[in-house]
């Protein structure tokens, strides 16, 4: 979901993801565009779901792209967040963000499932995108790698 | 003796610290032991300052509150300097309690974004070299998820299912079992009967 909601802010996500695992020396976790896809396919709720275990390394090299995505899309990320502090004076970043974070997982998730229906129903699950971009801001930070890291690990 | 003076910037937020070396730690002239003074500003926030004391509680508020959001736990975080509250509007509720008497607390009220910029200031004091505060005290001490509860858990996914299944076979069983005695000891009655009845014929 973290890596989604990147891909909602950066449009061309998949190429800067894949750029940054290059400029963090992962190659030989992430060869090519198609091993972060099929690491990201891991996810139960995608449509095309990969089965394989993704072993303690790729996830630690998914959460180092994810902090360092962070950091590069901060502005952003920081933007969209005030936008939804402040709905009732500055609504379009907030609205246009989860309008697209809508359209990408009506578009990757099987949509048959109740979790990803109420995933894309927005009354329901704006608090959800709110804590999503905030645990994106708190990943962005020099100690972000290894809060994300602490808070996946206890979820 | 000079001060020294560093600051930390994050978009709305700005943390100053101001203090000595301790060159009894062998420290160098441009580090900070001892802290003197220190400010967080937040645009459209009156400042907040303190005693080191102060700093330490509003770090370790702040950590922990981070921890907290993020791990999805709706814990109160409260200290005898600040109170530390995310409401249900989705701001996060300060109270700075002063130590000395007769000033009331002071109550702040902050976004998300605002939020994530002092967390990102006090990141970055963490990692500073020059300044000397001790953050092993200051990070969240909080319970992961015990392995115990989750073994408890999956004891209980393991353990009932079968017990279950048991207490409802054995019910079954034993309604079997006195559905066929009864059954066996009516026959024998009938049985018992209608050879009464024979010998009621023939005396007959």
């Amino acid at each position: 979901m973290l890596l989604l909601a990147i891909e909602t802010i950066d449009l061309n996500g998949s190429e800067s993801m894949y750029a940054i695992s290059n400029k963090l020396n992962l190659q030989h976790l992430f060869p090519s565009k198609v091993s972060i896809w099929k690491l990201r396919a891991n996810n139960p709720m995608r449509k095309s779901q990969n089965s394989k275990n993704i072993n303690y390394e790729q996830f630690e090299g998914l959460i180092k792209i994810t902090s360092e995505m962070s950091k590069y899309l901060y502005p952003y990320i920081r933007a969209i967040i005030s936008s939804k502090d402040n709905y009732t004076n500055n609504p379009e970043l907030w609205n246009d963000f989860q309008s697209r974070y809508i359209e990408l997982i009506e578009e990757r998730f099987n949509t048959e499932s109740i979790i990803v229906q109420n995933l894309m129903n927005y009354d329901y699950s704006h608090e959800f995108y709110k804590k999503i971009l905030l645990t994106l801001s708190l990943a962005s930070t020099v100690e972000g790698y290894n809060r994300l890291k602490f808070v996946l690990a206890n979820l | 003796m000079l001060q020294n003076k560093y600051s930390f910037n994050q978009s709305s937020t700005e943390l100053v610290i101001s203090g000595l070396p301790d060159y009894s730690n062998d420290d160098k002239n441009d580090n900070i032991s001892i802290v003197s003074n220190w400010k967080l500003s937040v645009i459209n926030q009156p400042e907040i300052e303190g005693s080191i004391d102060h700093l330490k509680s509003v770090i370790k508020a702040f950590y922990k509150c981070a921890a907290l959001s993020l791990l999805d736990r709706d814990e109160k975080i409260e200290s005898e300097l600040i109170d530390l509250n995310l409401d249900d509007s989705g701001n996060y509720r300060i109270t700075l309690k002063s130590t000395k008497p007769n000033i009331k607390p002071l109550k702040l009220k902050i976004g998300y974004a605002e939020f994530s910029d002092i967390i990102n200031c006090f990141d970055q004091l963490k990692n500073f070299k020059k300044i000397k505060i001790d953050f092993n005290e200051l990070l969240p001490n909080i319970k992961k998820k015990s392995i115990f509860s989750l073994h408890n858990n999956r004891f209980s996914y393991i353990i009932v299912p079968p017990v279950l299944a048991l207490i409802t076979l054995s019910i079954f069983t034993f309604m079997g079992i006195y559905f066929f005695e009864n059954k066996d000891s009516r026959s024998k009655n009938i049985s018992m009967i209608s050879n009464n009845s024979n010998i009621m014929i023939k005396m007959n």
